[in-house]
């Protein structure tokens, strides 16, 4: 049907062009006017609507300009930058008074951290379920970063993270506030490797890792390896290095004990919970990137967490680690409780600034005497504020209590470690008994409104 | 005969006013939102604007030990993989959609479906792009694909380095596969309208297909097909999960096509859990801005093309 609103003289861009298919000349035809009809017929222009008063687009306007006036004033006036309030998960207390044998009153908890304790946060609260029915846990695996930045808003009763806080992280707290960092459980991180047609486990030294991870050290039958390694024929092949991509605690515990071992790695690269400047390699995305990249890939290295050798026995070939005395030590559950067992020989930090120091890896890393640990062992910690019925805290006095028992449940019975208990099947080593110790010491400093929390329900 | 309404009286129709009211508030309030989000990134990342300044776009690192941080690896990597994806994308959504629109009436319906079944690509979440380009991609590369091209063309810089898999071209590969759809979807779109007088007096000129294709459809489309582009461009930018598993996530200066690198999207989603000290924090929202910018840039210049494409011809869709 022709369009009546065609002249020939200009054609506008949205009108279509329909008619008799005329062909003119030779012009090129993407400039070719098409004859349709001649008849001149307009539509009236846009109807104007000549009223006085506000039209319906100005009202529009106003409507929106009051909305974001509204909201800029509420989020001014209720907020900061940094959301410092609270807002959903500190949930009150249930109101019904149901308490079971051990008398706790029902609650609900939220944590918030770390990646790295993940699959066995997951089993605790599945089995804690069971012991205190009324008492409900989540728990967010967002990162340590984000853990310590939820614990410092009061968003979360309890957060978690893989190192210890660090000087700015400190100054970020609520002021006047104390947190207390309490070891839960802990990991060993193995360097995993991929070569075909090699199945022993190979030796290395902090050294000889840090300079492979460096870009130092290129091939694997590099006489520095080699030398490690007499009963094995490495092959000359250049060296794949993987990492992960993201910030994570088994590369905080890798790379310090990278630090600790090589001068030039401290002092170009460090170590960090957040994404660091790797200088060669490749980034995978979490541990399980990490571990499919190497499995994939003929010739690769990487970093990884003991748990995902442990879950996945035979899949991943890793190897031993030169430790202070000398022994080339395979990780195991055992041998790295056993160096935790050394980190806290001399008790744990008691103030803010020695705990933005402590480590593990640096407490053994000269430790002779300790024959048989695994130098590459950490901590990874929940953080807990000590007076819990502050108003940074975000806790009532029943989430106080449900959250020391759950904690204390954590360090004690969830650290069993028969041959089908979670610990083991997950691999996450059990915390020593002087650690549990010195964790129950600090669990009975938390107070609410001036008692302590655990002797006094 | 023209008749005019000048004189009338507005319609008082009470529910064209809220109409208008609903309608005019939900396009301002969209264009209020997208400055909101622009100085919401501006104010968040002051710190780190006043920590390093323009070298956080000259520089090429992200150290959270030494806290200097650089974007100009990623940037180079999102431009790059951006790139790729569009010259391996674009003439395989564009041909799809010549495919579709000019075959006859007999099979257009299987052709429509076909069209139809490439449209399904776009209903694949990105995270499951990655995990496929992770598991079947990356060997295939690795083993076949990029062996072959430093046999062939080795002597080019751009494919200098050893054959990672996990590189910047796998990258590209993996964001062309995902903009495919869009393309297609939108140029199908734009060559159907080419109306048919076109295509018929070319026809009768003695053309062949393609010279129909290539000299009546496609320069009628032309500013269409630029549309479509450029929203593959745009999500092509925007692309982060299927991306931050495929590229090897290395912040320094890539050197070639075949070296590990990162983009904007994958260094905000690596980082971002982990940062919590206030420079850190900054810094990524930073990162967020120089995006948010990136693609404010693109969609201008884009624009501005069009328009300059368009304003002599009298055909324009």
């Amino acid at each position: 049907m022709p369009n009546p609103r065609i002249n020939m003289g200009n054609l506008r861009p949205d009108e279509a062009i329909v008619g008799p298919t005329t062909i003119l000349s030779i012009v090129p035809y993407s400039r070719c006017r098409l004859p349709i009809n001649l008849l001149e017929m307009r539509l009236p222009p846009k109807m104007n609507f000549y009223r006085k008063g506000a039209s319906g687009t100005t009202i529009g306007i106003v409507v929106v300009v009051i909305v974001v006036i509204v909201a800029a004033g509420a989020y001014l006036a209720f907020g900061t930058g940094s959301g410092t309030t609270t807002t959903t998960t500190t949930t009150t207390t249930t109101t019904t008074t149901t308490t079971t044998s051990t008398g706790i009153q029902a609650a609900t908890i939220a944590g918030g951290g770390g990646t790295l304790v993940y699959p066995l946060m997951q089993d605790w609260i599945n089995t804690y379920s069971f012991v205190e029915p009324q008492i409900q846990v989540s728990y967010s695996a967002v990162g340590s970063g984000t853990g310590i930045k939820d614990i410092q808003g009061g968003l979360v009763n309890f957060g978690e993270s893989d190192a210890p806080l660090s000087t700015s992280q400190y100054a970020g707290l609520p002021s006047g506030s104390t947190l207390l960092t309490i070891p839960i459980s802990d990991s060993g991180i193995i360097p995993a490797y991929n070569i075909p047609g090699i199945t022993a486990h190979l030796n290395f030294t902090g050294n000889v890792l840090a300079e492979i991870f460096y870009g130092t050290i290129t091939q694997w039958n590099d006489p520095r390896i080699q030398s490690l390694n007499p009963g094995v024929t490495l092959p000359a092949h250049a060296i794949e290095v993987y990492h992960r991509s993201d910030g994570s605690g088994t590369m905080y515990g890798f790379t310090q004990y990278l630090s600790d071992a090589n001068s030039t790695w401290k002092a170009k690269v460090g170590f960090s919970t957040g994404v660091l400047a790797w200088p060669v390699g490749t980034g995978c995305l979490h541990n399980a990137g990490v571990a499919q990249c190497v499995s994939g890939n003929p010739y690769s290295i990487a970093p990884l967490e003991i748990a995902y050798e442990i879950a996945n026995p035979g899949q991943i070939n890793y190897g031993a680690v030169e430790n202070a005395a000398g022994h080339y030590i395979l990780a195991n559950l055992t041998n790295i409780s056993q160096a935790l067992a050394q980190g806290v020989r001399n008790g744990l930090p008691s103030t803010d600034a020695q705990w933005t120091s402590f480590s593990v890896i640096q407490e053994t890393f000269n430790d002779t005497a300790a024959t048989y640990i695994y130098p590459i062992s950490t901590f990874t910690y929940a953080l807990v504020y000590q007076d819990m019925s502050a108003s940074y805290a975000s806790t009532s006095q029943a989430q106080a209590v449900a959250t020391l028992n759950f904690l204390t449940w954590v360090i004690t019975s969830g650290q069993a470690n028969g041959p089908n208990a979670p610990t083991t099947t997950l691999g996450y080593p059990p915390l020593p008994s002087a650690a549990v110790a010195l964790d129950q010491t600090e669990l009975a400093s938390i107070t609410y409104n001036g008692t302590p929390v655990l002797s006094g329900s | 005969m023209t008749a005019s309404l000048k004189g009338t009286r507005r319609s008082k129709s009470k529910g064209d006013l809220v109409l208008k009211s609903v309608v005019g508030a939900a396009a301002i309030g969209i264009v209020a939102l997208l400055v909101a989000l622009g100085i919401e990134l501006a104010y968040g990342s002051q710190l780190s604007i006043t920590t390093f300044g323009l070298g956080f776009l000259t520089k090429a690192t992200w150290n959270s030990f030494t806290d200097t941080y650089g974007v100009l690896g990623a940037l180079i990597g999102t431009l790059t993989a951006s790139g790729l994806a569009l010259l391996l994308g674009l003439p395989v959504g564009i041909g799809v959609a010549i495919f579709i629109s000019e075959r006859s009436r007999g099979i257009k319906a299987g052709a429509t479906a076909l069209g139809t079944l490439v449209e399904l690509l776009a209903a694949v979440p990105s995270v499951i792009y990655g995990l496929w380009g992770l598991v079947v991609l990356v060997p295939f590369m690795r083993g076949y694909i990029e062996p072959t091209l430093k046999n062939v063309l080795g002597f080019l810089p751009i494919f200098a380095g050893p054959p990672n898999g996990l590189d910047l071209l796998t990258g590209g590969v993996i964001l062309a596969v995902m903009i495919i759809p869009t393309v297609s979807a939108v140029s199908r779109d734009v060559l159907n309208a080419v109306p048919n007088s076109q295509r018929e007096a070319m026809y009768s000129l003695g053309a062949t297909d393609w010279e129909v294709v290539r000299k009546a459809v496609l320069p009628y489309a032309r500013s269409g097909i630029f549309g479509a582009t450029i929203l593959g461009l745009g999500r092509a930018v925007g692309e982060t999960m299927a991306v931050a598993f495929l590229i090897g996530n290395n912040t320094n200066l890539p050197i070639s096509l075949l070296s590990p690198g990162a983009t904007l999207t994958t260094l905000i989603v690596n980082d971002f859990g982990s940062a919590s000290d206030p420079l850190s924090v900054a810094a990524i929202v930073e990162v967020g801005l120089v995006l948010f910018l990136l693609a404010l840039v693109i969609n201008i210049f884009a624009r501005t093309l069009v328009w300059r494409m368009t304003r002599s011809t009298k055909f324009r869709l």
